[in-house]
């Protein structure tokens, strides 16, 4: 066997430049990456959903998911939360500063099986970045989709990523968006409650609609009884599982769930699928 | 590409197991089939052997400090200075390892000894075994395991004290799976919950502090049920009279009111364990470091004695070693006043037999062992050990390192008592250079060279040569084998023993000599007194406090060691209970944390008449209801809750007793 | 494409000597004891097949225990060069089941549509000379797993020898293994008819002579396995004896779980990979600190469930357990070979 361009080594990485960094929250901020080699980039393309793995030499590599999308190719972006040594690592770098990137990896999720569909977007606290990568995808292609609405929420105001894209959201007359947090600040004069609490207003429907749920794992089990219980099947609900990642390409088997590999097999699953699911 | 056999590092069952080298660098590890006790396993440990010799912060460089920071310096620079700052005699103290080689020690303590004419001389782990070591000598003349390891899987009965052996010391907990696997009887005595407690036939569990008690009640039991050995009462044997009467002093009904323990359940225990022939007794720190250490470690030299398990096969005591060179440490006489084999120093003979093949004059005065030796020297040589990090007091012993006047220390990495040297040298891992360690067993064994040291790195009986010739001695070793020919001549248990002897087969036993060394042959026992009934360390509850804290030695033994921190894998999963608990923990049973409306992680503030600690909870449902454990490695952290150790029943051993404490949320 | 050859017995060193002429020959070769492992031969001399099987599998020839991968340096922007290994190897003197191992490592690790690029690149330079084998050995079970004693053509092997007295027949098997004689044709001569039929004679009394213990059945504890439908107190029960080594999964030739780190050794970069363990706690603990294997428990429902379960089978395309029996004898806890443990749960009991 040989290392060619149709069978590239699987686990080189590129060399990505951070181009831009937006702080979202106290704890998270925006990458905006450019693959360094120009011909590298122009051929770089992902679907939403998908995920990179991104080297920060020395310290290792970690998976995120890509937070734009493929119609916006000028750049890629990733929402990324400091949690370990590696994220507090890549917090400390800026413009001009190199990772190295493999990826796309991984499934992504349904866009154009559901033209045609409603879309109903459930994102909590760092859940929404992945969303995000979808929901722009499908505005560039507005009028591919039924109603589009989209449900947000995070712990408090402060929390909340994307703020000024979000008032974007509101103002847009084609797309139904609406924002919570489960407590409130001041200044805060929005909703106030979990992610939920929205449902009602919003005038959540099952028929020919299809979900979308990012968030933290517990939000997403009451978000998906939520559904059900309103009467959603479950391969109209999409979600997306995490589990403790290394290579991304279905190799180091430290991702499994039963037979499953969350680098290959997901990170995107239906509610169906994950019923199925043995740990 | 190469297998090179050798003795693993970490623990004192003494596996051995091959390193695969490939372009002059250790690739991995591979356990030997045949080896007697590693049968073809390995532990955790074990299989990352090879990680921590090519880490990347081992030391490379001679360093020296100057103006409070460590510089990079030549041999030549390092050796000069130590010639011209290391203090004599009495004001100096020297600090061996039970890591290191025997050929190592053996050096080290003849620079002590001999160039240095200082009887200052210790390891860092002598000191927790200081109490149980010195009973284990007034019985049997020797402080050690009386049987082999392999024995073990043919025991018909295994009574393990005050030990986890699975986490700890772990082939010697496979062993033991062995035995019950074919059918032995596990008896398992300790107040805690351990690996092997789920398996046990018998199971003990006295409250924290009452533990003598309980063994005292076990021997009575022994006695009442006629379980002693026949053949030992033909014989007029000294104090046994007293010994028996004085066992009369106590029911079973005091032991079950003060352990919590039933008779019903002690007079199985004593059936099992002194009725069968095959029967033998494990214990490890829940018995050495324990307040009432001596008592304990006395009364079950009195047991083995008394039911006559001693110089047959799989029976007797069976101290665990924690490191692979604890025994052949105190062996190699790294001890005030001990000379090679259990020698003294105060024997004539033996001294004028050293002081003839060494060509210079021993000490006249008795050194100071740890921790004493600190307070009282002006300037430390410390190989291969962690001083600091040891210490049952690290707090005091970072003050005493902090005020010599000259600390040299000899290392792979930047410990905390390397930090606080002024003279640092690098020294060789176990894979890198030839030499032996002595098992737990008594097995003594090669480790042989797979790889060379890193940068300027050497080994350490060759730094020992090094600084005895620029402190005048004029040594002439060309190689570990040649300080072993000294060692056998010298060290009537290891007489015969050779680097080429030990090349056939897997090692040999000391006493090397009838060659049946696996069992000691013990003459002349007789039974020690013990204080019956035992006091007992078991704090008084009360509403206030009604939660009894044990600093638990036996848990964690890994996790703040230095070797094991630096192999990648082990760091990993040694580390999870630090990230899972960054400010440290403490166990409570689940029931407990109910009632007190507590959860998993929350920060807790313990309280003792003594003083307080802050912890976070750690959800444990083995342990008792009422009983809290702190892992040994976490002690400073909860130094002011127990008021720090406090002296133990021998002089110099440091011991945490148990305490009452109330639990509130921080 | 097999073709079947003789060998004459006293002459297979010189093969190995013509073989070493154009690759690095791996075979089994005795270390201290009765200790027999793969090792890089630099002499004939050095190897033995007076051996049962070797106390290691090859594995670490394909998939070694540390692997480097690249390295990484900051030269205004950052290189990266990945590391290839590009040796030719034959291992030599490889039992049934471990080549049915290098058989299914090939299927879960050279996946068609994203095949491992160090383990492809290994493989592609590696030959397999197989031994087959005359009686168990030790622990094994090949039988129960469809691996030995002898294989079929197309069982992986380049060549097959089989023992028959006073010379070796030597089933050629692929183009690779044709090349492999070529390197010393005059070796070879045609095998006959009645070699032919003595070496299924005696692939027939190897399968009899099997004992009745260890064995797996894999049928009624693969089925229970890939239902969950075990206890999890049988779990819990087994779980007493493990002691959390890992030695199963570093022993057995089809396992391949495996960390990657970066470290830095000597001012350039280095990415490695190196052995993990579906034992180990740390294999599925998430950076916030939740663990879906909390328990040694559910890390050894893990071990079987990739080791026998359908959904496996399906997945890679073949078993992944080849009853080469080294993990009962490397188990700290004596009882959690795959043998006793797979007892375990299709009578779901455990003493």
């Amino acid at each position: 066997m040989e290392v060619t361009e149709t069978r590239p080594n699987i686990y080189l990485p590129q060399i990505a430049r951070i181009t831009d960094v937006r702080d979202e929250t106290p704890d998270t901020k925006t990458f905006v990456f450019r693959l360094r080699e120009d011909p590298a980039h122009q051929a770089f393309t992902w679907r939403p959903g998908q995920f990179v793995e991104l080297s920060v030499f020395g310290l290792g590599e970690a998976p995120f998911g890509f937070a734009s999308s493929p119609t916006r190719k000028q750049n890629f972006e990733i929402t990324i939360r400091a949690v370990g040594a590696l994220t507090a690592a890549l917090h400390g770098m800026g413009p001009g500063d190199e990772v190295g990137i493999r990826g796309p990896l991984g499934n992504h999720f349904p866009c154009d099986e559901v033209q045609g569909r409603n879309i109903l977007f459930i994102g909590g606290g760092i859940g929404l970045p992945p969303l995000r990568s979808l929901i722009h995808n499908m505005l560039d292609e507005r009028d591919k989709f039924g109603d589009i609405t989209i449900l947000y929420g995070a712990r408090t105001p402060t929390d909340l990523v994307y703020k000024q894209e979000l008032e974007q959201w509101e103002q847009r007359g084609d797309i139904r968006f609406m924002v919570t947090v489960d407590r409130s600040e001041a200044g805060w004069q929005g909703n106030v409650g979990m992610v939920p609490t929205l449902f009602p207003k919003a005038d959540v429907k099952p028929d020919g609609t299809v979900a979308y749920i990012c968030g933290p794992p517990v939000m997403i089990r009451f978000v998906i009884q939520d559904l059900v219980s309103m009467g959603f099947a479950g391969d109209n609900i999409i979600s997306t599982l995490e589990r403790h990642m290394k290579c991304g390409v279905g190799k180091c088997n430290h991702c499994c769930i039963g037979h499953k590999y969350v680098c290959r097999d997901g990170p995107v699953f239906s509610y169906q699928q994950m019923k199925g699911l043995l740990e | 590409m190469a297998n090179v056999l050798t003795t693993c590092p970490f623990c004192g069952s003494g596996c051995n197991l091959y390193l695969r080298v490939e372009g002059g660098k250790l690739t991995g590890v591979l356990p030997s089939q045949t080896h007697p006790v590693a049968r073809g396993k390995l532990c955790m440990r074990g299989w990352h052997a090879h990680e921590f010799v090519s880490h990347p912060d081992r030391l490379r460089s001679p360093l020296i400090k100057r103006d409070g920071q460590l510089r990079p310096a030549s041999w030549e620079q390092a050796l000069s200075l130590i010639a011209e700052k290391l203090p004599r005699g009495q004001q100096v103290g020297v600090v061996g390892s039970a890591r290191c080689s025997n050929e190592d020690n053996y050096l080290l303590m003849k620079l002590g000894r001999c160039v240095l004419a200082t009887d200052n001389i210790d390891f860092s782990s002598r000191p927790q075994r200081i109490a149980d070591l010195a009973a284990l000598r007034a019985a049997f003349g020797f402080a050690a395991a009386t049987n082999s390891a392999p024995e073990l899987a043919e025991a018909e009965v295994i009574t393990v004290i005050g030990a986890d052996v699975v986490p700890e010391v772990t082939m010697v907990g496979s062993l033991i799976y062995e035995a019950v696997k074919r059918g032995a009887k596990l008896i398992v005595i300790s107040p805690l919950p351990t690996q092997l407690s789920p398996l046990a036939h018998v199971r003990l569990q006295p409250r924290p502090g009452t533990e003598a008690v309980l063994l005292c009640g076990l021997v009575k039991s022994v006695v009442d049920q006629g379980l002693m050995d026949s053949s030992l009462l033909d014989r007029n044997w000294d104090a046994y009279d007293q010994f028996v009467s004085s066992l009369s002093q106590f029911s079973l009904d005091m032991v079950e009111q003060r352990t919590g323990v039933s008779a019903a359940q002690v007079d199985e225990a004593a059936k099992l364990c002194g009725g069968a022939r095959r029967s033998v007794v494990l214990y490890s720190s829940g018995v050495a470091q324990h307040p009432a250490a001596a008592t304990m470690a006395t009364i079950l030299t009195d047991l083995v004695a008394l039911t006559n398990h001693l110089g047959g096969a799989s029976m007797g005591l069976f101290p665990l070693a924690r490191q692979n060179n604890f025994q052949g440490a105190l062996d190699m006489g790294l001890a005030p006043g001990l000379l090679t084999g259990g020698q003294s120093l105060e024997d004539a003979e033996a001294r004028r037999k050293f002081e003839q093949a060494w060509g210079c004059s021993l000490p006249q005065s008795a050194g100071k062992p740890l921790p004493e030796m600190l307070a009282g020297v002006k300037g430390l040589y410390v190989m291969g050990a962690d001083v600091v990090g040891g210490a049952a007091d690290p707090a005091q012993a970072r003050q005493q390192l902090e005020a010599l006047d000259f600390l040299v220390v000899q290392e792979l990495f930047m410990t905390e008592t390397a930090r606080l040297a002024d003279v640092l040298l690098p020294a060789a891992a176990y894979a890198e250079k030839d030499g032996t360690t002595t098992a737990g067993d008594r097995r003594i064994q090669r480790i042989r060279k797979a790889v060379d040291a890193p940068g300027e790195a050497r080994p350490d009986w060759r730094i020992i040569h090094d600084v005895a010739g620029r402190l005048g001695a004029s040594w002439r070793y060309d190689s570990p084998a040649a300080v072993m020919v000294e060692i056998a001549a010298l060290t009537p248990a290891y007489s015969g023993i050779s680097h080429e002897k030990l090349d056939e087969g897997w090692g040999a036993y000391w006493p090397s000599a009838n060659g049946a060394g696996e069992r000691l042959q013990l003459k002349g026992l007789s039974l020690r007194p013990i204080d019956c009934p035992p006091g007992t360390q078991a704090p008084q509850v009360d509403a206030e406090r009604p939660f009894v804290l044990v600093l638990d030695a036996t848990a964690e033994r890994w996790t703040a060691d230095a070797t094991v921190l630096h192999c990648d894998m082990l760091r990993r999963e040694y580390g999870i209970a630090a990230a899972d608990f960054p400010a440290g923990y403490v166990r409570m049973n689940p029931n407990d944390a109910q009632e007190l409306q507590l959860r998993q992680g929350f920060k807790v503030k313990l309280a003792s008449a003594q003083g307080e600690a802050q912890l976070q909870l750690k959800l444990d449902p083995g342990l008792p209801e009422r009983t809290l454990a702190v892992p040994y490695h976490l002690r400073e952290r909860a130094r002011e809750v127990f008021g720090g150790a406090a002296p133990g029943q021998v002089e110099g051993h440091q011991v945490y007793a148990p305490v009452a404490v109330s639990v509130t949320a921080a | 494409m097999s073709r079947a050859l003789r060998l004459e017995k006293d002459r297979w060193r010189e093969w190995l000597a013509a073989l070493q002429k154009g690759a690095t020959v791996i075979a089994p070769v005795r270390l201290h004891g009765d200790d027999v492992a793969f090792e890089r031969i630099d002499s004939p001399g050095q190897a033995t097949l007076d051996f049962c099987n070797t106390q290691d599998s090859p594995k670490r020839f394909l998939f070694p225990q540390v692997e480097p991968m690249l390295r990484y340096r900051r030269n205004g922007g950052y290189e990266v060069n990945p590391i290839y290994d590009q040796e030719k190897r034959v291992l030599f003197g490889i039992r049934c089941c471990d080549v049915s191992a290098v058989r299914f490592m090939d299927l879960a690790l050279g996946v068609e549509d994203l095949p491992d690029t160090y383990y492809s690149l290994r493989r592609a330079n590696t030959a397999l000379i197989a031994l087959a084998c005359h009686q168990p050995c030790g622990d094994s079970f090949c039988v129960c797993a469809d691996t030995g004693p002898f294989l079929p053509s197309g069982g992986g092997y380049d060549i097959q020898l089989t023992d028959l007295g006073d010379h070796y027949l030597a089933e050629v098997d692929t183009e690779r293994g044709e090349a492999l004689v070529a390197a010393a044709s005059a070796l070879f001569t045609s095998a006959s008819d009645e070699d032919l039929a003595r070496r299924r004679e005696l692939d027939a009394q190897a399968e009899k002579s099997f004992p009745r213990e260890p064995r797996l059945y894999f049928a009624a504890s693969s089925r229970k396995v890939s239902l969950d439908n075990v206890d999890e107190d049988l779990w819990r029960r087994m779980a007493h004896w493990c002691v959390s080594c890992g030695g199963c999964t570093h022993i057995c030739p089809t396992c391949y779980c495996f960390n990657v780190t970066d470290a830095q050794v000597n001012g350039d970069g280095l990415r490695s990979r190196r052995w993990d363990s579906c034992q180990y706690p740390g294999l599925t603990r998430e950076a916030s600190g939740h663990n879906p294997r909390p328990e040694q428990l559910h890390r050894l429902k893990r071990r079987m469930f990739h080791k026998m379960s359908y959904q496996y089978v399906a997945r890679d395309g073949m078993q992944g357990c080849v009853g080469c029996g080294r993990c009962i004898r490397v188990c700290p806890g004596i009882r959690l070979g795959i043998t006793e443990v797979g007892e375990g749960i299709r009578r779901a009991e455990w003493k």
